[in-house]
């Protein structure tokens, strides 16, 4: 008899257990099915409008709402009405939000979702509460038109989520820089393998910042054309191997900002025409591969002509400064550390040499007078030093450089810095300071005590 | 022993009828969700029957909830839309959904007012995804013959795709994170199309005047004509010609001078050609244009009259811009570089008698001359985004101008000396936006920085009359100098308003 009865039971269990599996089967599939009604927006679902309820007493109007409907499921079951009291506990706290989000392109709401911060959240994860309710049609059903309309108008409490958009990647069309000191105008480029760009722009630039002559204080605004080769565009930052500038000096108009104190005017005057050259690459590698990532930055300017007293324009006798030559050779280390997301760390130091001579032009007069100093051909010998920290982010790059500075012939040495940040690469700020270090002593005439330039940047680039 | 048993069995038999029980309330879900969600659902259909003849084995379908069966009808005003799935993730197969019986009640015997009355649909679930679901696992054979009509539909047109249920337009409404710039003519296009005064080709519009009905061209309208009392340009389709067309101008604007309409002293006329260098002229946006203006300029007295054309709220004006003549070029991309923009004019100044002159002393009067002037730029475009709707350029270039002053004895109209009070090269940026929500454009602004002042244009569309006739009220504003000091021969400056009259371009 008991055989019997086992062999009925383990029969009938059998069939049920095969009934439940394609029940499951059928579930399963079903569920998918309902997945797949609505057109796909995956790809946008971080960028979907998303929002929280935070107004309590508005949480309990839509709480209740899908509790009367008994719309709401843990893990795929209906909660008990023990478990409902047992969570209600959050609701009467005010502990629980709603997380909502829109679909991408009609605005109806897609997702709802409870979740808490009270101590009966579940254990596995942080604010679990119930699970979230897909499909606005379902939520429009469990809310009602009247309620679901006012949750997508957003006039209750609310923290909106929606992530912004943010991100730049260099785009070759065209690239315009608007900077004071170093504007760029990126006009034409060409591509001569998969994945290179020769890049050809005007560009202009005041000051030299490795002499401590930085923005408005230096009387030649060079302007010219830029030759840009990078080897690689596919990244964000295309790695730029090697740049050449060939410009000319223009007279800059003194710049002074309103500074009340003419110690600070600038020192050094326009005396000529002048030749702009720069070149910065990594040639040494053909030389040895040890030094194939030692970057060489070669920069300077040289005066072709000599201005006249009818060229400055001065209606009385006028002593003035004037650098006409200057020349550096800096070598530098492009990645010697990695600091992550404060950027990379670049490195290096070199040397130069500028000439300052010191005119007096007096109206009338065919010539200026050059005056003769102690220092043979107006010469001065510098070395210099510099770090600095590099970043490139989607929302901020940034750029934080030191410089120093040591005059050999003057026997003074400044101390400069510089910071420099664009927010996603559309608009930034750029500043940069130069103070003479103690050992210094008192300056000659052509040196203002301190430097401070700095330029607004906006750049738009497609 | 046996208690356990039958517990056991029992609890098997609640988890078998709870599944069931989820497994009706997802198929409520879905039909309520077919029913109800009129834009997002990706699916598609076929019409049935195509050939007008119902396979037999759709009569007396079966039907859940107690339902009658149904069966599919032969009638010239009904049809049957298959709603299906395809192209699921996860589920093999095409999925048959529904079917919507639907009856052209203007068509049948039914309708009382006939045609008359236009068409007018019935549709009727005849068949819900849970009838479905039922037919598949209860009446498999039924159900296959309603994929295979899906089947036979789909191999039959590989090229297309079915008729689909989704009433959003992905296709249409791609988005951008970064706006985009075109690689060709057309961000130029629709710029100039917005704002210049003379024309530039559009594209020939086709409408349809029904689904079914003849095509409809939109002719262009022989003449084009840009009005305001400052400014005026005209051009007629006798004169085009095969590489491209022309135009004629007047005006009391400068393009270099930071002055107000009719404060320059200056009457401007031009004729202007526009040329397409490319071999198929047709592609006017692949093409290198050539937009060019040969101009003359001639010193006018127009004090007195300013304030009469338009209204202005400006200082009194102080430079009697001289007669000149000059060329203005506009070029597309050429060699793949930016837009280049170049205007030169060259002046020739009569002393004799100035327009505008002032007191330097108890005998002495003085004037000035606006001679010389030139700029050249290259121009950038942008948009917002795909829709076009914000729509940015910016021109990037340098300017120059000089400018005389010559004395006079009191009451004399001969000058007595005159000289060189300024000759400059000096940077110039121009920002442009212009709004045009769902094409249509509605307003634009200029900004332009040049020798230290700034020159603000703007215009706002008023209406549009059928035919064309767009009204537009423009504005002008010319700051006094922001980076330095005014020279003598500027002013505080000043703004001005107009309406302008767009006809045909």
């Amino acid at each position: 008899m008991k055989f019997k009865v086992l062999f009925v039971f383990l029969f009938l269990a059998s069939f049920l257990s095969a009934q439940d599996f394609l029940t499951e089967q059928k579930m399963n599939r079903i569920q998918k099915i309902y997945d797949n009604l609505e057109y796909n927006t995956t790809a946008f679902n971080d960028l979907k409008k998303t929002w929280i309820v935070t107004d309590p007493v508005y949480v309990r109007e839509i709480y209740n709402k899908f509790v009367v409907k008994n719309g709401l499921k843990i893990r795929g079951k209906k909660p008990t009405m023990q478990e409902l009291r047992l969570k209600s506990n959050d609701i009467y706290e005010g502990d629980v939000f709603i997380d909502v989000r829109k679909r991408y392109y009609d605005g109806e709401i897609e997702l709802l979702r409870f979740f808490t911060e009270s101590p009966n959240r579940e254990s596995d994860t942080s604010d679990f509460f119930f699970d979230e309710v897909y499909d606005f049609v379902y939520i429009r059903e469990i809310l009602g038109v009247e309620l679901y309309e006012d949750l997508k108008k957003q006039f209750y409490a609310l923290n909106d989520i929606t992530k912004t958009l943010y991100d730049f990647n260099y785009q070759y069309n065209f690239d315009i820089y608007l900077h004071l000191l170093e504007p760029e105008m990126m006009v034409w480029n060409l591509t001569t393998n998969a994945r290179n760009k020769y890049l050809v722009s005007l560009f202009g630039k005041w000051g030299i910042d490795r002499a401590a002559m930085p923005g408005w204080y230096y009387p030649d605004y060079f302007s010219g054309v830029r030759l840009k080769y990078s080897e690689y565009i596919v990244n964000t930052v295309p790695k730029t191997t090697y740049l050449v500038e060939l410009g000319f000096g223009i007279p800059a108009k003194e710049f002074s900002m309103g500074d009340a104190n003419p110690l600070n005017a600038r020192r050094l005057n326009h005396s000529g025409t002048n030749i702009y050259m720069h070149f910065i690459g990594s040639p040494l590698g053909m030389i040895t591969p040890e030094l194939k990532d030692v970057e060489l930055d070669i920069e300077g300017a040289f005066a072709l002509t000599e201005d006249t007293p009818d060229d400055v324009k001065n209606s009385d006798s006028l002593y003035f400064f004037s650098n006409r030559n200057y020349f550096t050779l800096t070598a530098l280390y492009p990645a010697l550390l990695d600091l992550g997301t404060a950027g990379k760390l670049k490195a290096g130091g070199g040397f130069g040499l500028y000439d300052v001579k010191r005119y007096l032009s007096v109206p009338g007069t065919p010539l200026l007078e050059a005056f003769p100093t102690n220092i043979p051909g107006n010469y001065r010998w510098m070395f210099g030093a510099e770090a600095h920290l590099e970043g490139d982010g989607a929302i901020i790059s940034h750029k934080i450089s030191t410089l120093f500075h040591y005059n050999f012939n003057d026997g003074n040495g400044f101390l400069g810095l510089k910071f420099f940040v664009m927010v996603t690469n559309s608009i930034g700020f750029d500043f940069k300071m130069f103070s003479p270090l103690q050992f210094s002593g008192s300056l000659p005439g052509y040196r203002n005590d301190s430097y401070f330039v700095f330029s607004p940047v906006i750049r738009i680039n497609y | 022993m046996f208690r356990k048993l039958f517990l056991t069995l029992f609890l098997f038999m609640i988890s078998t009828v709870m599944v069931a029980q989820d497994l009706d309330e997802i198929i409520k879900k879905i039909d309520l969700k077919l029913r109800r969600d009129k834009r997002y659902l990706n699916l598609h259909y076929v019409e049935y029957p195509s050939d007008g003849k119902i396979d037999p084995d759709f009569t007396n379908l079966p039907r859940i909830n107690e339902r009658e069966p149904v069966s599919l009808q032969a009638k010239d005003n009904i049809v049957y839309r298959i709603v299906f799935l395809k192209d699921a993730i996860g589920v093999d197969s095409m999925i048959v959904l529904y079917v919507d019986q639907i009856t052209n009640l203007a068509g049948g015997d039914s309708s009382f007012f006939g045609d008359a009355s236009g068409p007018s649909f019935d549709t009727t679930r005849i068949l819900t995804f849970g009838d479905m679901f039922n037919l598949k696992n209860n009446y498999a054979d039924i159900y296959y013959k309603f994929f295979k009509v899906v089947d036979k539909f789909i191999k039959e047109n590989p090229d297309s795709d079915p008729p689909t249920l989704l009433r959003i337009n992905p296709d249409q409404e791609i988005q951008t994170s970064l706006g985009l710039s075109s690689r060709d003519n057309t961000d130029f296009l629709n710029y100039m199309r917005a704002n210049h005064p003379h024309w530039y080709p559009k594209p020939k519009v086709v409408s349809k005047t029904s689904r079914r009905g003849p095509e409809v061209v939109e002719t262009a309208s022989p003449f084009k004509i840009d009005a305001t009392p400052s400014f005026i340009t005209f051009s007629h389709e006798v004169m085009d010609f095969s590489l491209g067309g022309a135009s004629v101008e007047l005006g009391f604007e400068d393009k270099v001078f930071n002055v107000l309409p009719f404060r320059g002293q200056s009457v401007t006329g031009g004729f202007r050609t526009l040329i397409s260098l490319s071999e198929k002229k047709e592609e006017i946006e692949k093409a290198v244009m050539v937009d060019a203006r040969l101009l003359a300029r001639a010193a006018v007295d127009l004090t007195g009259i300013t304030d009469v054309l338009v209204w202005n709220q400006a200082a009194s004006p102080r430079l009697n811009i001289s007669n000149g003549a000059g060329l203005d070029l506009s070029l597309t991309r050429p060699f793949g570089l930016p837009y280049w923009n170049f205007y030169v004019m060259a002046g020739v100044i009569d002393y004799q008698g100035p327009a505008l002159r002032f007191s330097k002393n108890a005998t002495r009067d003085v004037a000035y001359f606006g001679g010389n002037s030139m700029e050249w730029s290259m121009s950038f475009y942008w948009n917002e985004s795909d829709s076009y709707t914000t729509r940015f350029r910016m021109d990037v270039g340098v300017g120059y101008h000089d400018v005389q002053e010559a004395e006079y004895a009191k009451k004399s109209n001969s000058k007595i000396s005159s000289k060189e009070i300024y000759a400059n090269i000096a940077p110039m940026i121009q920002f442009h936006l212009n709004f045009a929500p769902e094409g249509t454009e509605l307003f634009a602004s200029k900004t332009k920085l040049y020798d230290g002042v700034i020159k603000f244009v703007a215009w706002l569309k008023l209406f549009e009359l059928d035919g064309g006739h767009q009204f537009r009220l423009e504005t002008q504003l010319v700051t006094a100098p922001v980076t330095r000091k005014k020279r003598p021969y500027e002013t505080a400056g000043g703004a001005s308003m107009q309406l302008r009259y767009r006809f045909g371009l």
